[in-house]
């Protein structure tokens, strides 16, 4: 094996590793001259500087040898909060972020229902992800929940920007506001999550699943919210959003994608649930927000074949495929190939759970490897 | 100048587009815009990680006039404030 020395301090090289680490898929044949070990050691006894920068150079060895354990055994070594912090902001209408400091972790209710249901909901999302999958928030730091309500004016939005989440308050027209919905709030700060594991791509069919992820885990912290079993969940994402005058009752549904809404005003539903009505399309990031459907319906699937909460056990091969498995250029074979390779591994192979999990992947088009 | 801008993303994952002359835009969105087309590539600097956000708008500008179509993209992250405003103020009568 080919050995090259490599200043791994350097702001050239850590954009260089950065890029490289990337092609996780590929096999890596450059060795570092800086031993595990001594970055461990660093971890321990170095300066904060020192320790962030030996964790980070651990991480990149252990993404190039295809293993994340080390993230969550590094983060025992930092100073790492293991309780809930949240912080509402206020808008006040305009565009700037985060805007007005309403509400900070353990204040007493404040600043109307808004900030209440951003408040609430963040904590649900946050417990639910510490009780099923001890995850300690986005990041497994105990990263701050931050959220900015009244964003814009009649904004008939919700997002994500990288570090924080934000509700507009709707039009009143279509849309009422954005906090409305738990499995909003659960849709957004799962997209966290995804930024800090498999950092699925943004567009097209990664990007697809990276929304599916969001829904998945939306609906999820609905159902664990509402002590709901798969069987008596509506799998609706982003139910009581629409006004009374939208013909819809939902945003979309992972049970029957394409049917959640179809309005004179604002269309039909475009979702497919199968791949052979996969929409191509440049729009949307390629279509992100459409294809979706296909992925939500394959966990669907599962989850109502399994029975029980769908936390239990389908939530959690979805989990661990999120966490351990996928990377940024995942496609829809990526995930059911990893679904149904962690339903074997944790299940037993042929069992129940894996055989769940094929016949979703069947149900929607596609074909784990594993089965072929 | 006739442009076409079409917007999609968001939550709700809803496409719309417009087209709109250049003059009746407010002047800075017009510059932007008219500028981005003349150059053939945005001049919005994309700054926002677009893997990092998410659900944010994504905008594509077209010309519509001229021999050979041009499409500039930009997510409304990678818009300041006041511009961001001026192109979601541009959708609010289409929803």
């Amino acid at each position: 094996m080919k050995q090259t020395k490599i200043d791994v301090y350097s702001k050239k090289n850590r954009n260089c590793i950065d890029r490289h680490c990337r092609l996780l898929n590929r096999t890596c044949k450059t060795c570092f001259i800086i031993p595990e070990y001594v970055n461990k050691k660093i971890v321990e006894k170095g300066t904060k500087k020192q320790k962030e920068q030996a964790w980070r150079n651990l991480i990149l060895t252990e993404q190039l040898r295809g293993r994340r354990l080390v993230t969550g055994l590094m983060s025992s070594m930092f100073s790492v909060s293991n309780r809930l912090d949240r912080t509402i902001f206020d808008a006040k209408n305009l565009e700037n972020l985060p805007g007005n400091l309403v509400r900070r972790e353990g204040e007493k209710e404040k600043g109307g229902r808004t900030v209440t249901e951003a408040y609430d909901y963040s904590g649900s999302t946050y417990n639910f992800f510490k009780d099923v999958f001890d995850r300690n928030s986005i990041d497994t730091r105990g990263m701050k929940l931050d959220s900015t309500v009244h964003y814009g004016e009649d904004y008939n939005n919700a997002f994500w920007n990288g570090t924080q989440m934000v509700y507009g308050d709707g039009d009143g027209d279509i849309f009422q506001r954005f906090t409305k919905s738990i499995d909003v709030i659960g849709h957004e700060l799962t997209h966290g999550v995804t930024q800090y594991e498999a950092a699925l791509e943004y567009e097209n069919q990664s990007g697809a699943l990276n929304e599916s992820f969001s829904d998945v885990f939306g609906s999820l912290v609905k159902q664990y919210f509402l002590e709901q079993k798969a069987d008596k969940a509506d799998w609706l994402i982003g139910d009581g959003l629409f006004t009374r005058k939208v013909k819809g009752v939902a945003l979309r549904s992972m049970k029957e994608p394409g049917s959640a809404y179809n309005d004179p005003t604002i269309g039909k539903d475009p979702q497919p649930g199968h791949m052979k009505d996969f929409v191509n399309t440049t729009s949307d990031n390629g279509g992100v927000h459409i294809n979706s459907g296909i992925p939500n319906r394959a966990f669907y699937l599962t989850a109502m074949d399994l029975g029980g909460y769908a936390w239990d056990k389908a939530g959690r091969i979805w989990y661990i495929a999120l966490t351990e498995r996928l990377r940024e250029r995942s496609n829809f074979q990526s995930l059911a190939n990893s679904t149904f390779a962690v339903a074997g591994q944790i299940y037993g192979k042929n069992e129940q759970e894996q055989k769940a999990v094929v016949k979703a992947w069947r149900g929607v088009g596609i074909i784990p490897s594993g089965m072929k | 100048m006739k442009i076409e801008i079409e917007r999609s993303g968001g939550f709700a994952g809803f496409t719309r587009g417009i087209i709109v002359e250049s003059k009746d835009l407010p002047r800075s969105l017009a510059k932007l815009l008219e500028q981005s087309l003349a150059n053939k590539k945005s001049s919005v600097p994309l700054t926002s990680n677009k893997n990092k956000s998410a659900d944010c708008y994504h905008f594509k500008v077209s010309n519509c006039e001229g021999k050979k179509k041009i499409d500039i993209e930009f997510n409304e992250l990678d818009l300041d404030k006041e511009l961001r405003s001026l192109m979601n103020n541009l959708f609010k009568k289409v929803t």
